[in-house]
Parts: structure tokens; sequence; C-alpha cells
């Protein structure tokens, strides 16, 4: 059973009953999906037995009948406590939230198993999405599992990785000349024309559910405790917007409560537009015509939640950063050399952004801080391996070995 | 000034009294939203224009696939033939 109550607008409060619906019809301003949290009756031993994945929190996920569910074991991914990058960037309670373990090796199977088990609900025959590569891996996955046809959107610049995993999931890809908002464009004409469930438009609300998961999984792996900071990757906002709400709804059920949490966007250099915002005091986010960075998967630039993300990291008195192509590869060699995980550029950022706040003092030695790694370095191989390694072969003798090693 | 066909998608539509498609004379875009806000009046100023009457911020306005803000932005000229889409800015990501 659902316990949800209605969808709302962010911008003028309008609420609609929970259909499917991609924005206010008034004024075009995204929903949010509100639960009826008097009936929630929820606690810490409620969740002893149940299944370790995102549907361990199913009073506060928006499907209705468990039946429809489409099951990949997503979720309740490693709370990884990195005494050694903690040490090597000086501080004692570093966590790496893994999410790059994932079923198709990214976060994004969070809203993907939503969004495709709220497709069943509505009845949809086929589902779709647009997508820098990591939700077009993930949906084409449960589309699989689920039988549905399915379609993607994306840059024709993503990479060949990526390419050939939405591909073996048995998706049809459609390459779009041009940047991720190009690919977005058309998806949303397509959707109105031909009636498509674009599930990270279309089905947005419930879609953006998903990923609040993580926030979840965070406080009950620190014993439902709330950590002091958490750094999150920013492309659309959607997920730092998600999260904040994921911290929200826990108190509201009782399962946790105490001091702020500051929440951190993380963004690269040649896609900062909200960073940029944030650094200048605005109030407003100027869309980046042309992205350029190695984290392709956070290369969006006009940002559909990036107004929010600046609310959000304000109010809770955290920051938006930039970090450059090369703290990217840096931060994913730091990660993997001392901790044994292997992320993408796009999780990479949150490492970089870590280093540098504790440098300007804004984390202390003590806080509890989490960085959310969103994608797997296997991903994006050619993106990095320029950077990370070159070799040259030798000889099988024990001599050039010798000489090899130097 | 360019006779230019513009195109409406979603709630856009709601704000045009149910029109999809128009062909309208302007030089710009500022005039073009004039052009809207008189013949389609106060449901369409109330829905896709700022109190300074520029686009708000969940209106997106593209001339030839391309967003007016990496243009002129509402000083962006049209020509004759120019397509022009009125949409909401839709989230992605």
């Amino acid at each position: 059973m659902s316990f949800v109550k209605s969808l709302k607008c962010r911008e003028c409060g309008t609420e609609y009953p929970p259909i499917k619906i991609a924005l206010c019809k008034k004024c075009f301003g995204p929903l949010d999906v509100v639960y009826d949290y008097d009936k929630i009756h929820i606690s810490k031993t409620s969740f002893d037995n149940r299944p370790r994945t995102i549907w361990r929190y199913s009073e506060l996920l928006p499907i209705s009948d468990k039946k429809n569910i489409v099951d990949l074991n997503t979720g309740f991914t490693p709370l990884i406590k990195c005494v050694n990058l903690g040490k090597s960037l000086g501080i004692r309670n570093l966590y790496v939230k893994n999410d790059s373990v994932n079923p198709t090796f990214s976060f994004k199977d969070r809203p993907a198993e939503v969004a495709v088990s709220k497709a069943i609900e509505f009845g949809d025959s086929a589902v779709a999405c647009v997508s820098t590569g990591n939700l077009a891996a993930a949906v084409a996955a449960h589309a699989g599992k689920a039988n549905l046809p399915c379609y993607v959107f994306t840059p024709s610049s993503i990479e060949s990785s990526k390419i050939a995993q939405i591909a073996s999931y048995g998706a049809k890809i459609i390459p779009v000349r041009g940047t991720y908002d190009d690919a977005n464009r058309l998806a949303y004409l397509a959707s109105e024309l031909y009636g498509w469930n674009i599930v990270n438009i279309t089905s947005r609300p419930y879609y953006c559910e998903g990923s609040k998961t993580l926030a979840f999984e965070i406080c009950e792996q620190l014993d439902w405790n709330r950590p002091d900071h958490v750094i999150i990757p920013v492309a659309s906002g959607a997920l730092l917007c998600a999260i904040s709400r994921g911290f929200q709804q826990l108190e509201k059920v009782g399962l946790t409560k105490g001091e702020k949490i500051r929440l951190h966007g993380a963004q690269a250099e040649g896609c900062a537009p909200i960073a940029k915002a944030f650094t200048i005091g605005a109030d407003k986010v100027l869309p980046v015509e042309h992205p350029k960075t190695i984290a392709k998967s956070i290369a969006i630039g006009d940002p559909g939640d990036g107004l929010y993300v600046l609310r959000e990291v304000r109010r809770s008195e955290g920051v938006v950063g930039a970090v450059s192509d090369l703290e990217i590869v840096e931060s994913i060699k730091l990660l993997a050399k001392t901790e044994g995980i292997f992320t993408e550029p796009a999780g990479s950022v949150t490492i970089a952004l870590a280093k540098r706040l504790i440098e300007e003092g804004r984390i202390r030695r003590d806080d509890i801080v989490v960085c959310c790694v969103t994608g797997n370095g296997l991903k994006t191989i050619d993106a990095v391996s320029e950077y990370t390694f070159a070799f040259s072969e030798i000889e099988p003798t024990l001599e050039a070995l010798s000489s090899s090693l130097g | 000034m360019g006779k230019v066909k513009v195109r409406f998608f979603g709630g856009l539509i709601e704000a045009t009294g149910g029109k999809k498609e128009v062909e309208v004379s302007a030089s710009d875009i500022s005039e073009l939203l004039d052009e809207f806000v008189k013949s389609f009046g106060e449901s369409f100023k109330k829905r896709v224009l700022d109190d300074d009457g520029a686009p708000r911020p969940f209106v997106n306005i593209y001339v030839n696939n391309k967003d007016i803000r990496f243009l002129d932005s509402l000083k962006t000229k049209l020509k004759d033939k120019d397509s022009v889409i009125i949409m909401p800015a839709v989230g992605g990501g």
C-alpha cells in the first residue's frame, strides 16, 4: 500500500492527485511527492527483517502495489569508513557511500527502479529516458527485466563503454548530435508528440523519489545518526535535492533528529553553472552552452534543479564548488589507491571537493563526512586512461623485469 | 521583421487557449511576446512572463533549436522562416 497523499508544486503549492504528470500545470514548477506522515508508523526496529534494497523503505516510496516492483536488488550499498583516505586528507571520520556497486554500477539504479516500477503501475507499454549514460543503463536494465521496450536519448559524445552497456540491455539508443541539453529538449518534444514516458521528464516527481534512499541508508548505516557533511555530485541538481528531502523525511517520521547536515554540491569546472551562481551570490543560474569536462555524467549545462540546489545548500550552510579535471583525476587515483574504490570522474568530484573544504577549514578534523561516490570507474576508462597510466611491455626475462623495476 | 512559425508545447498550449502553432511577424523575441500578450491576453502573460516581461524561469524559448539565452535573449532578432519553440523548462538529469 502507498502512503502518497498528493503531488505538490514546489513553487506555487498547487496540489494534484498522484497521476502521471511532469510539471505544475499552472506555473510549470517541479512537483514533489507528499506522503501522509501521520499514517506512517516505523521505528528503528522495523527494519530488522527487511530486504537489503531500497524497498526496505517502502513506506516512503511512491509504489502502490508491490507486485509492480521491478527489483534488481538496488540499494543498501556499503557505507565505508575510509581510514586511509581520511588520514591522507586530515580528518578522522570520512565515509564513502559506494553507489558504484549498484546493479548497473551507478546511483541511477535508485531512480530508475522506482520510475520503471511506476511505469508498470501506470500501465505504460514502453519506457524512455534522456541521459549522459548512467541513467540510460539503469533504465535499460530495468526495462529488460520488466520486458518493456526502452528508448534512450543520449548526447552522441558519451563514453563507448556506456554505449556498449546500454546496448547490451537491449535498449534502442538515440544518439543526438549536441549536448545533453539538446538531447533533453528533443526527448521532451518526443514525449509531447508521441506520448512516450520519458521517465526523468514525464514521470519526474516519482523518478526523483528513488534517489532519496541514499539519505535513508546513510543514516541507517550510521546507526540512525546524522552526518555533519554530505558531499554530492551535482549535474541537474535532482540528486542533491532528493537527498535533502530524504534527510527531512527521516526527521518527519521520527527516525532521526539532531544537528544540521551541511550539504555540499560538487561540479566540474568545465560545467559549473550552479557553482558559479553560488560563488557570486546569484539567485539565477545561467546555463553553460558548451560543457567541457572529463566528468561527462555531470555535464548538464542547463540544470533543471539549479535554483533548488542553491536554496538547499544555502539553507544548510554548505557550499557548491567546482573542481578541475586534474583534481578529478588525482582524486580518482587517491580513492583507488587508499581505499580500493575505483570511481568515475563524476564520483571523484566529491573527494576533490572534500579535500578543498578540509584545507579551507570548513570541514573540521572530527566531523562526520560522507562523500557520495555515484558511479563505477570501469564505465569511463576512455576518459581517464590517458591520465592514469602508461606502460611499455618487457621481455619475459628476469633481466628485463629487474631493469623495469629500476 | 520576419514572419516566423511558433510552436507551443506542454502547459504552454493552455496559455494560448489551445493553439499549438501560429505564424507571426515580429522583429525580435520581445516583440513576439508582446504580440502574444495582445492575442492571448492575461492567461499568456501570467503563465509565461515575469513582472519585467521576461520569460519566467520555467519557460524556455528556442530560435532554430537554439536557446535564446545563448543568443541575444529577448533581443534575439527574427527573420523570415525562423522556427520558434516555446516550452516548459524540463528537468532532465
